[in-house]
C-alpha cells in the first residue's frame, strides 16, 4: 500500500512538473514578448523593465530554472492587466468554482449512477432504450447551447429562474437565492458527464451481472432486488469510481464555458476573460492551479482506490 | 486469393448496411452526413444569398422565398451562412481528428511495440495529460498565439491525442505476440515495417472507429472555442460563433439560437452514431457476440 502511494505520488508530481514545462515552451514559442500580447502600444522602455523583471532577458536555461523554481513554490506572478498577484485571484474566485463543480458532480451521480442501474436492471426494454436515447443526445449536445435554451426557456419566457450571476443583487445572501443562481448552470454543466456515467454505470453493472457469483446468489433463492443491491453493487461501483475520478478535468474544463455563459464570478470565467484580453500570466497561472488542483484530487482518488479494492494494493 | 479478398470486403458492406439498417439512428446520421456533405461541397453552385452581405434594413427577418431561414442581426442569410459555417466547422473536425490520430496512433504504435522503458515513459506521459483540464490549456494557447485556424486545429490535436494513444497501444500489446508477427520479425523485416505495414493495419478499425467519434468531440469543443469569441473569428461564420451572437438577442430573436446548435447537435450524433456502426461492423467480436 505505501509502496502503491509512493508511486502514485511521484507520477503527480512529474505531472506537474509536465504542465509547468508545457507552459514554459508554450511563452518562449509564442510570437512577441509577454507584455506586447496584453497591450501593443506599450512603450519600447516600459516593455524592457517589464521583461527584465520578469527575467525574460536572461538565457532560456537560465529562465527555465527560475520558472519552475518560481512556479512550484506557487508564485503565479502578477496580472499584466490587473497588476494583481495571479494567486490571490484565483483564490478570491474559487468557493464559486468549487460550488458550481461540486453542484455538478453532485446531480452527475445522483442521475447518472441510479439511470444507468435502471437500464441494466431491464436491458433493452422499452425504458433501456430511451435512456441511452437521451445518453447518446446529451454526449452530442454542446453544452453552451444547452445554456442559451435553458436560458431563453426559464429566465426569458418563464422567468422562473435567473439566468446570469451568483446572487440577486442589493438582497443579503440566502440560501434559496443561491439555488435559484446554481440550478441552471449545474445543470448545464453535469449534462455530458451524467449521460457518460450512465453509459458506464450500465455496462459495468451488466459485466458483473454476467459473473459467477451472481448467478450463485440468484440460484440460492435470492430475490431479485437483493441480488442488484447487495451482490452487483458492490461490485459494479468501483470502475465507476474511477470514470467519476476521470470525469473531474472534463468539469474543471467544462466550467469555463459555463461560467462564461452565466456570468458566474469564478476561475472558469476569470480564465476566459483573461484570454481574451490576453492577460497571459493569469491564463497560465489559472491552468497550472487548475491542473495541481486536479492532480491532487486524483492521488486522493487513487487513496480511496487503495482502500475500497483490495486487489490493487498488489500491483 | 484474389476472390477471397473481394469475397470477405463484400461481406463488410454487406454486414455494414446490415447494421445499418437496424441501428435507426445511425442510419439517419448515415443520410445526414451524407446530405450535409453534399451541400456543403456544392455550396459555390447553390441558388443561395451571400452569407456575408449585410442588409441593415432587413435584420431579424422571417422566413420567405429570398431567405429560407430568416435572416439574422445584420441582416445576412441564416442558411447561408449555417452553410458556410458548416464548412469551417466540419472541416477543423476532420483535419483536427485526423492529426490527432496521426499523432495518438504513432505514439500508441512506438509504445506498444516497443514496450519496456518506452512504452512506460510514453504511457505515463499519456496518463499526465489526461489528468489535466486541457480545455485551460487550449485557452492559454489561443491567449498566446492569437486566434487563427492553424493554430485552432494543432492545439485541438495537441490536447486531444491520449485516447487514441491508449486505444493503439492495446491493440498492438494484443496483436505483437500473434505468430504472423513474430514469422515477419523471423524473415528479418525493420521495425518500422513491422509497425506500420503488419502491427497498424490490424489495429485500423479501433482506429477508423475513433476517428470518427473524434471529429464529432473537436467539433464540440471548437464550437465551444468560437462561442468564447476564441476560436474561429468573426466574419468568418462558424456554428460556435453564431450562437455567441445569439446570445445577446435571446429576447428578441430566440430563433437565432436554435439552428446552429441543432447543426452542431445532429452533426455531432451523426459521427457518433457511424462511428458505433462501424465498430459493430469491424469488430469481429461484437459482431459474433451481438451487444
Amino acid at each position: 500500500m505505501v509502496e502503491y502511494l509512493a508511486k502514485q505520488l511521484v507520477a503527480s508530481v512529474l505531472v506537474l512538473f509536465l504542465v509547468m514545462t508545457a507552459t514554459f515552451f508554450l511563452v518562449k514559442l509564442a510570437p512577441g514578448q509577454l507584455s506586447i500580447l496584453a497591450d501593443p502600444t506599450m512603450d519600447p522602455g516600459v516593455v524592457a523593465s517589464v521583461e527584465r523583471r520578469f527575467g525574460l532577458d536572461r538565457p532560456p536555461a537560465e529562465q527555465y530554472v527560475r520558472w519552475i523554481g518560481r512556479m512550484s513554490q506557487g508564485d503565479l506572478g502578477t496580472s499584466l492587466v490587473y497588476g494583481r498577484p495571479v494567486l490571490q485571484m484565483i483564490t478570491e474566485r474559487l468557493p464559486a468554482t468549487l460550488l458550481l463543480g461540486l453542484a455538478a458532480l453532485v446531480i452527475t451521480v445522483l442521475i447518472g449512477i441510479p439511470a444507468g442501474i435502471i437500464a441494466a436492471r431491464w436491458p433493452n426494454s422499452p425504458v433501456d432504450q430511451v435512456l441511452s436515447f437521451i445518453g447518446i443526445v446529451g454526449l452530442a449536445t454542446p453544452n453552451f447551447w444547452l445554456g442559451i435554451l435553458l436560458i431563453i426557456f426559464f429566465s426569458v419566457t418563464l422567468g422562473w429562474l435567473p439566468g446570469s450571476g451568483m446572487q440577486t443583487i442589493g438582497q443579503p445572501f440566502s440560501l434559496l437565492d443561491r439555488a435559484s443562481y446554481l440550478i441552471l448552470p449545474a445543470v448545464v454543466l453535469a449534462t455530458s458527464t451524467t449521460a457518460e456515467i450512465m453509459r458506464y454505470t450500465r455496462s459495468s453493472w451488466l459485466e458483473v451481472m454476467n459473473l459467477d457469483f451472481v448467478r450463485t446468489a440468484r440460484s440460492k433463492g435470492l430475490a431479485e432486488p437483493r441480488v442488484h443491491l447487495k451482490h452487483v453493487f458492490k461490485n459494479a461501483f468501483i470502475p465507476v469510481l474511477t470514470i467519476l475520478g476521470l470525469m473531474l478535468p472534463r468539469l474543471v474544463g467544462g466550467s469555463a464555458i459555463v461560467e462564461s455563459l452565466f456570468s458566474w464570478p469564478g476561475i472558469g470565467s476569470m480564465a476566459v476573460n483573461s484570454a481574451v484580453s490576453r492577460d497571459a500570466t493569469v491564463i497560465l497561472g489559472t491552468t497550472l492551479f487548475v491542473s495541481a488542483g486536479v492532480i491532487v484530487s486524483n492521488l486522493v482518488i487513487d487513496v480511496l482506490y487503495g482502500i475500497v479494492d483490495p486487489r490493487i494494493r498488489y500491483d | 486469393m484474389t476472390t477471397a479478398v473481394t469475397r470477405k470486403r463484400r461481406t463488410v458492406w454487406q454486414v455494414f448496411f446490415a447494421s445499418l439498417g437496424r441501428n435507426k439512428l445511425a442510419l439517419f446520421g448515415g443520410i445526414w452526413l451524407v446530405l450535409l456533405c453534399g451541400v456543403l461541397v456544392f455550396e459555390p453552385i447553390l441558388p443561395l444569398p451571400s452569407p456575408t452581405r449585410i442588409d441593415i434594413a432587413n435584420t431579424f427577418a422571417g422566413p420567405s422565398a429570398a431567405h429560407l431561414l430568416g435572416t439574422d442581426e445584420n441582416g445576412r442569410d441564416v442558411l447561408a451562412r449555417l452553410i458556410d459555417g458548416g464548412r469551417v466547422s466540419i472541416l477543423v473536425g476532420l483535419v483536427a481528428a485526423l492529426l490527432t490520430m496521426l499523432i495518438g496512433g504513432t505514439l500508441g504504435v512506438v509504445a506498444g511495440y516497443a514496450g519496456g522503458s518506452v512504452d512506460r515513459v510514453i504511457m505515463r506521459v499519456t496518463d499526465g495529460v489526461l489528468s489535466i483540464p486541457v480545455f485551460f490549456l487550449l485557452l492559454a494557447v489561443v491567449a498566446l498565439f492569437g486566434s487563427s485556424i492553424t493554430v485552432l486545429v494543432l492545439a485541438l490535436s495537441f490536447t486531444r491525442w491520449m485516447g487514441p494513444a491508449r486505444l493503439i497501444r492495446g491493440e498492438i500489446l494484443r496483436v505483437k505476440e500473434l505468430e504472423y508477427a513474430t514469422a515477419v520479425k523471423g524473415l528479418g523485416a525493420g521495425h518500422l515495417r513491422i509497425m506500420f505495414r503488419h502491427l497498424l493495419p490490424q489495429a485500423m478499425p479501433s482506429l477508423i472507429v475513433a476517428t470518427s467519434i473524434g471529429v464529432g468531440n473537436v467539433m464540440l469543443v471548437e464550437a465551444g472555442l468560437s462561442f468564447l469569441g476564441l476560436g474561429i473569428l468573426p466574419p468568418t461564420a462558424s456554428w460556435g460563433n453564431m450562437l455567441t451572437a445569439s446570445q445577446f438577442y435571446m429576447w428578441s430573436a430566440p430563433q437565432l439560437a436554435v439552428y446552429p446548435g441543432l447543426m452542431i447537435l445532429l452533426t455531432v450524433l451523426a459521427f457518433n452514431a457511424v462511428g458505433d456502426v462501424i465498430r459493430d461492423t469491424l469488430d469481429p467480436r461484437r459482431r459474433a457476440g451481438g451487444d
